[in-house]
């Protein structure tokens, strides 16, 4: 009985046995598969296809952002035309106009004022016909003094008001910022593409060659 | 590994991409076998890995160990592409080569062919959690820690599941033969 039991026990372990050498087997078929000649110049290949197909979807969708940028700029002309233009908060600082040049108009104007009212006789108007012009150059001379051409400013440079260009630009911005950034990283990302592709050149003619070799 | 670090630290983008290319695409082939069971699949399951090293754009310089990476990519991509196949199969069957290919007719091979083609359906019919341990341990290039990252489970995990995959196969394989009996 004992003996039965031993020689089925030995049957199944060699049974077992066999099995395990044809599982080892079937599962050597599979992880020692080799692929087709060329796979490395295949799949290299197909990497440049798809680098290069980028780098076309970034440059379509960098000339569709550019073109709607440039729309809506085109708006923006077009209703800043209609409309008169936003003076920029952030323009010149308000300076105070001196004392001397106030002092300066205040007199210029109460001349020009006497001039006109006081009795004339004939040598006061011929005066009275000169005086007038060089009173009122005076004055737009002041005025412009005060209204910010003064040489003595807090900050150096002097802030320049925004051009309309600038300002249309700066509208865009503050009305569309998210576009405005999308244009920017796209820019960003074109510029770095175009170095990248500059600077290393694909080596598609070497991969061919070292699969052959292999 | 060492290798693989140097040549992260010493190349960037394209040459990395490149490098991983000639030195991991044998690997990356025969793990994607090891799934799919087939060649034509396999090719562009190995494409596609590459193509998503390619997506991860810089980053992949900094990577530690690009084999270990490169194996648990391939292996994804495989079983996705798997669920795709097995999905759009109007059987469970995948298209086996090793299958179609040994339709031998003479009464020597017989035998033989009936017994790979039980043992391949038998290892396809097992759950995925027992059968990736198995058909991954069979790759020499990868060791049980690698395939342990690769399936992100424990060493002993992979170990213990190898195991259970090969105590099923056996008793299936014995009930098989039993019937031809």
């Amino acid at each position: 009985m004992n003996d039965d039991s031993n020689i089925d026990d030995r049957n199944i372990g060699d049974g077992n046995q066999e099995i395990d050498r044809w599982l080892d087997g079937q599962l050597a078929e599979y992880a020692k598969a080799e692929p087709r000649t060329g796979l490395e110049g295949r799949v290299l290949a197909r990497l440049a296809e798809a680098q290069r197909e980028s780098g076309r979807k970034l440059r379509w969708w960098s000339a569709l952002a550019f073109s709607a940028a440039a729309l809506v700029t085109l708006l923006l002309v077009w209703h800043g035309r209609t409309q008169p233009p936003h003076i920029a908060e952030h323009g010149v600082p308000a300076t105070s106009a001196s004392p001397q040049t106030e002092e300066h108009a205040a007199r210029d104007q109460r001349f020009a004022g006497s001039a006109h009212d006081a009795p004339r006789d004939d040598g006061s108007r011929a005066l009275a016909r000169v005086k007038p012009e060089r009173t009122l150059e005076r004055t737009i001379r002041a005025s412009r003094n005060a209204s910010g051409a003064s040489p003595k400013l807090e900050q150096f440079p002097a802030p320049q008001p925004l051009t309309e260009q600038e300002e249309l630009l700066a509208r865009y911005v503050r009305e569309f910022p998210q576009n405005a950034e999308m244009m920017a990283q796209l820019q960003t990302n074109l510029h770095q593409e175009d170095e990248r592709e500059m600077a290393a050149p694909w080596p598609n003619a070497s991969s061919d060659k070292f699969d052959e070799q292999q | 590994m060492m290798a693989d670090r140097v040549l992260a630290i010493g190349q960037t983008g394209d040459n990395v991409l490149e490098s991983a290319v000639r030195e991991h695409s044998r690997l990356v082939y025969r793990i994607a076998y090891s799934v799919l069971r087939n060649a034509a699949e396999a090719d562009d399951a190995v494409q596609d890995t590459f193509l998503r090293m390619l997506r991860y754009g810089g980053k992949a310089a900094a990577i530690e160990d690009m084999k270990a990476w490169l194996a648990r990519i391939a292996w994804r991509v495989a079983v996705e592409r798997r669920g795709r196949l097995t999905k759009s199969a109007a059987s469970h069957k995948l298209p086996s080569d090793d299958l179609a290919s040994r339709s031998h007719g003479a009464d020597r091979f017989l035998l033989e062919t009936e017994r790979k083609d039980a043992l391949s359906r038998f290892i396809a019919a097992l759950p995925d959690s027992l059968r990736d341990p198995l058909v991954l341990g069979a790759i020499e290039e990868l060791s049980p820690r690698e395939i342990a990252e690769v399936l992100d489970i424990s060493e002993a995990a992979v170990r213990s599941r190898a195991f259970r995959a090969r105590q099923i196969l056996r008793e299936r394989m014995t009930a098989w033969m039993g019937d031809r009996r």
